[in-house]
């Protein structure tokens, strides 16, 4: 086979892979954020309940309409001071958001927007995530903390300081709020993490 | 042989460098600037155009129009009725806090007739996230400058204030950059007439590529 049959060939992989890959009909996966073999004995997983305080750290520093606030960029983080959760209508109608208060500014971020938040976070790598988790990988070897600690390139710059509440807040969270020293009282970090900017 | 090749370097050549003058684009920017659409009628380009609209768009590198701005928008005050005209804030000045504590504004950056305002590189090289401040008279005392309002977030990188704040308010948008009617001072500013300054215009809310 000479390099005239093997470009096209390629050019049709190619094209076959990019159709089934949209396909409309395949399913979702499912955003765990979790180990794949999780072992509830031994393994904390990060706790949707707390969720919450981790989502308000996420709002402020990162999810400005500016920054992942927008339907344009990855990791999208809603929140009621930025990019809301909304529906079609309200989309359509923005009256209609603002008799709802799903307008930026409006009513108080939702529990939709919090799960929203906590699939964006855990989405974003969800298999190293679960490598976190299980405490194969440290924090840190996930982008949603070598970003903004500029251990990565970041159009945003620093966001978080190494050992600074942002950073302590996220990766305690990933680590199921372990008891050693770090993580005592991370709601307090994950609040300072909100007042300390600026 | 090395005739044959010749014809197909000359293809590679010339789409090598038509890829190089195409990379220097960004056609997400264009279609941003080109929905801002052309100067309105008696209003060409001069410090009171384009009320709302997002200034860094073309105020920077990217587009070249001067001054090259690092932020720049636009204050209005809140209509008397909801849905009545916006008209430009004047006179109210933009005090920013930058991440590295550097403060600027003070007496520097202020509003003009139609309440556009902005600064340039020269001016300040701010460290986002950005904080901002707008201040203006206060009710009891005119000559007095008091806090108006906070930004309630914080600037994460797009010095456009109309990047962000675009009328209608929106999942999407908080709308435009208002003085409370509450905190407005009418005695101590002079506010536009509606011909004196542009129609504001924002930002599509909804982008067109999402709108289809």
């Amino acid at each position: 086979m000479t390099m005239r049959h093997l470009v096209p060939i390629s050019l049709l992989c190619l094209g076959a892979l990019g159709v089934l890959g949209c396909e409309p009909g395949s399913e979702p996966i499912e955003v765990l954020c979790g180990p794949f073999e999780y072992d509830p004995e031994t393994q904390t997983a990060p706790d949707t309940d707390d969720f919450p305080k981790v989502s308000s750290v996420l709002e402020r520093r990162c999810g400005t309409l500016d920054c992942h606030g927008t339907l344009a960029r990855p990791l999208r983080i809603y929140g009621a001071g930025g990019l809301r959760l909304f529906t079609i209508d309200e989309f359509n109608d923005a009256s209609l958001a603002q008799e709802n208060g799903t307008v930026s500014g409006g009513s108080g971020t939702t529990s939709a927007e919090h799960e929203a938040n906590r699939r964006s976070m855990c989405g974003i790598e969800p298999e190293l995530t679960g490598e976190v988790i299980r405490g194969v990988l440290p924090p840190e070897e996930l982008m949603i903390l070598r970003k903004p600690l500029l251990i990565e390139r970041h159009k945003g710059g620093a966001v978080f300081q190494t050992g600074g509440p942002g950073a302590v807040c996220l990766s305690c969270w990933l680590r199921g709020f372990p008891d050693d020293i770090d993580c005592q009282d991370v709601v307090t970090e994950c609040q300072k993490a909100i007042r300390d900017n600026l | 042989m090395m005739n044959r090749f010749r014809p197909i370097i000359a293809v590679l050549g010339v789409a090598t460098a038509i890829g190089a003058v195409a990379a220097c684009t960004d056609p997400l920017k264009d279609r941003q600037i080109a929905e801002l659409g052309e100067e309105q009628d008696g209003f060409p380009e001069s410090p009171i155009h384009r009320p709302g609209q997002p200034c860094v768009l073309c105020h920077s590198d990217y587009f070249g129009a001067e001054p090259q701005m690092v932020l720049g928008g636009t204050v209005f005050v809140e209509p008397e009725e909801p849905g009545g005209p916006l008209l430009g804030a004047p006179g109210y000045e933009i005090r920013l806090l930058d991440s590295q504590g550097e403060i600027t504004g003070q007496g520097l950056i202020t509003t003009n007739e139609c309440g556009n305002f902005w600064v340039t590189e020269e001016q300040f090289q701010p460290a986002y996230p950005l904080r901002v401040e707008v201040f203006g008279p206060s009710l009891a005392d005119a000559d007095r400058s008091v806090q108006i309002s906070v930004m309630s977030t914080r600037i994460g990188r797009d010095g456009s204030c109309g990047g962000c704040h675009a009328e209608p308010v929106s999942p999407l948008s908080p709308g435009a950059i208002l003085i409370p009617r509450a905190l407005f001072n009418a005695d101590a500013v002079d506010l536009p007439s509606e011909t004196d300054c542009p129609t504001p215009r924002f930002r599509p809310t909804v982008p067109e590529s999402l709108a289809q």
